[in-house]
């Protein structure tokens, strides 16, 4: 099957009324959940996840899809009128755009992030859906041994290139994985970790865990914190960008969405990585570097279309391989397999309607915030101004009913309960539970594959090194993780998060 | 002594490691070429272990630099974090018996007085908005069937 007719069955299953529609409401709630203050995009996904949760896996995930975007808008929306930054990849936005914002620019610098996003959004689409049959051939010649392999890899790349320090990325993931093993083993047919309850047979529930590290944990922790000055967001000045604004950053939204569409793909990089590089590269090539920090318009730009071609392509090893790499697309993978939707090589082959509706409702997803969203900017610029001690009232109640809603059981709320106490005493470590979260995913496709390549090498672990493919997975592996000790890549990331 | 974060977390990899390892163990870690169901949490369990060992070096070698640790737990933050567990429990106590209504006024009552500075009528103007907004969203926009106000004990 070529591009075209692929797209064009992809965009039949986007954009039927029904299908649209959710898409739409689901950017819109991402929107309006992604752009309180304190709340990220990870915690905007895990409380919306309940709401898709009736309906059927297309429009699921098509929802799913805008939430996403909305999420990651909403987020760029907080940085730049409150200098909020719900996650580490809009902390680079915050630096030029709320200066923008001071200037009585905040409408530009939205509008251009908004505009950025969007092409990079539509290129890293295109190089899905080119780059996706021949990825999945090569995928499809994975056994065993290279899924091992890649999982491992995925997760100890992750983990080390988190804040933190390694030796807390790994463990953190390491305990994610204990999580993870919960349940019946697949296998044997064992309970594991079930202490006798009935509703632990099935496993830890993720979408509660998710709640719980994420929504719970961070109330706990913002209570109390200083909250950041709101003065900016009353004058927003015009929207359009002026000439100059546009001349200044096309050339940084190309820049930003090559450099993303790059790192995105690789496990590990991630988006916080390639809009901290993009504005970096930004500053390099720049006449003038003395205008950033004073509110250059590239400095917006460049690391918002580089964040959204890298989240773009980031799908590519969550719906190729099935092995997300990202925290927030492990949650997303996290939410497809509870639509039962496995990602995977096969997945194109077997559900081509799901893949390639997914593939393009995401663009539509891109194309609806732009259009719908940044108009109602005033709107989402009221929310902004909702005390917190509202705000986290009403996010705590959503949390509990959208728990709730999940199968009915009490039980699901006590988890609640020790999920987010196990949140805070992992933030109050210093550790990252959005690796957590990540280990809890890779986990379980870790040990089916190693179990598997175990038994066919008759119990030689020397076999990850004889194949091929996957001693050059773990040669990428231990590369990553020597890397990441030695003092130079340390001193530029100390550099590039103070 | 002071708990820092560090420690903490050499504590935390410690205690989950050793759970994992001796309750893995139960279940059995096969062969190499047949491995059991208690394989993979006994090698995770001891990957965590030895972070944990790894980050109690590093804790030891930062304290003869003589570096000064701070507490994890600043008292400010243990009434949030009580009452905010409080406030959830609560809920999950109440909605099967009372029905979602009351649970959201305990959930709403207790979490309210989570941050300091909050006057009480306004928490009665949270709990009206709550009610309505979760009702609204949940109960008409999904239609999901819950018991608003119930009594079953």
């Amino acid at each position: 099957m070529d591009l075209v007719s692929s797209l064009v069955m992809g965009l039949q299953v986007a954009v039927t009324p029904i299908n649209l529609l959710y898409c739409l409401l689901g950017v819109t709630l991402g929107t309006a959940i992604g752009v309180l203050p304190g709340v990220g995009p990870i915690i905007t996904i895990s409380l919306l996840l309940p709401l898709t949760f009736g309906l059927t896996p297309e429009a699921s995930i098509i929802m799913l899809a805008g939430i996403f975007y909305g999420a990651a808008y909403g987020g760029s929306t907080t940085s730049i009128l409150v200098n909020l930054p719900g996650e580490a990849a809009s902390a680079v936005t915050c630096i030029d755009g709320h200066q923008m914002a001071r200037q009585g620019r905040a409408g530009s610098a939205l509008a251009v992030a908004a505009l950025g996003s969007f092409f990079a959004g539509t290129v890293g689409t295109l190089i899905i859906a080119l780059a996706g049959p021949p990825l999945a051939s090569i995928a499809m010649r994975f056994g065993a041994t290279e899924y091992a392999a890649l999982v491992f890899v995925a997760l100890l790349s992750t983990a080390a290139m988190t804040r933190g320090g390694v030796v807390k990325g790994i463990g953190v993931a390491l305990l994610g994985m204990v999580f993870g093993t919960a349940g019946s083993d697949v296998s044997t047919g064992m309970f594991r970790f079930t202490f006798g309850i009935p509703e632990l047979r099935d496993g830890v529930e993720f979408a509660v865990l998710a709640v719980g590290l994420f929504a719970v944990a961070e109330i706990i922790g913002n209570i109390g914190e200083p909250q950041g000055d709101a003065v900016s967001s009353r004058n927003i000045g015009r929207l359009w960008p002026s000439r100059e604004d546009f001349q200044r950053s096309w050339p940084a939204v190309l820049r930003g969405t090559g450099l993303g569409a790059l790192l995105g793909v690789l496990p590990g990089a991630g988006l916080a990585m390639s809009s901290f590089t993009a504005y970096m590269m930004e500053k390099t090539v720049s006449k003038d570097p003395s205008r950033f920090g004073q509110g250059a318009v590239e400095g917006v730009a460049a690391p918002e279309s580089a964040n959204n071609a890298a989240s773009q392509t980031a799908f590519i090893p969550t719906l190729l391989l099935g092995v997300p790499g990202s925290p927030t697309m492990a949650l997303m993978l996290g939410a497809f397999m509870i639509h039962g939707v496995q990602p995977g090589p096969r997945m194109m082959g077997d559900h081509p309607q799901l893949f390639w509706g997914l593939i393009v409702s995401m663009w539509v997803g891109n194309l609806l915030l732009v259009v719908l969203n940044l108009p109602l900017i005033g709107l989402w610029v009221r929310l902004l101004r909702v005390p917190y001690h509202w705000l986290y009232v009403f996010v705590l109640a959503f949390a509990c009913v959208g728990v709730f809603t999940l199968s009915s059981s009490q039980f699901d709320i006590y988890s609640l309960v020790f999920f987010g106490a196990l949140g805070y005493l992992l933030k109050a470590a210093g550790c990252n539970p959005a690796l957590f979260i990540l280990g809890f995913i890779l986990g379980p496709m870790f040990e089916e594959n190693f179990r598997r390549a175990m038994t066919l090498s008759r119990g030689d672990p020397m076999i990850f090194l004889e194949r091929p493919i996957s001693l050059t997975l773990v040669l990428i592996g231990v590369a990553v993780l020597l890397a990441t000790t030695t003092s130079f890549v340390r001193r530029g990331r100390a550099e590039a998060t103070d | 002594m002071t708990i820092h974060s560090d420690l903490l977390a050499a504590l935390i990899f410690l205690s989950f490691g050793i759970v994992a390892v001796v309750i893995g163990a139960s279940y059995g870690f096969g062969s190499p070429a047949a491995l059991g169901s208690g394989a993979m949490p006994m090698l995770v369990g001891a990957g965590l272990c030895a972070m944990g060992v790894v980050q109690l070096v590093q804790n030891a070698a930062a304290r003869r630099a003589g570096q000064q640790f701070v507490s994890a737990f600043p008292r400010r933050e243990l009434r949030p974090l009580l009452l905010i567990l409080v406030a959830v429990l609560a809920f999950g106590l109440l909605i099967d018996r009372l029905g979602l209504l009351p649970a959201l006024a305990a959930l709403v009552g207790i979490s309210w007085f989570a941050d300091s500075g909050g006057r009480k009528r306004e928490m009665l103007a949270v709990m009206v908005c709550v009610g309505v907004l979760l009702v609204a969203i949940f109960y008409f926009g999904l239609g999901i069937p819950f018991r608003l106000v119930s009594w079953r004990f």
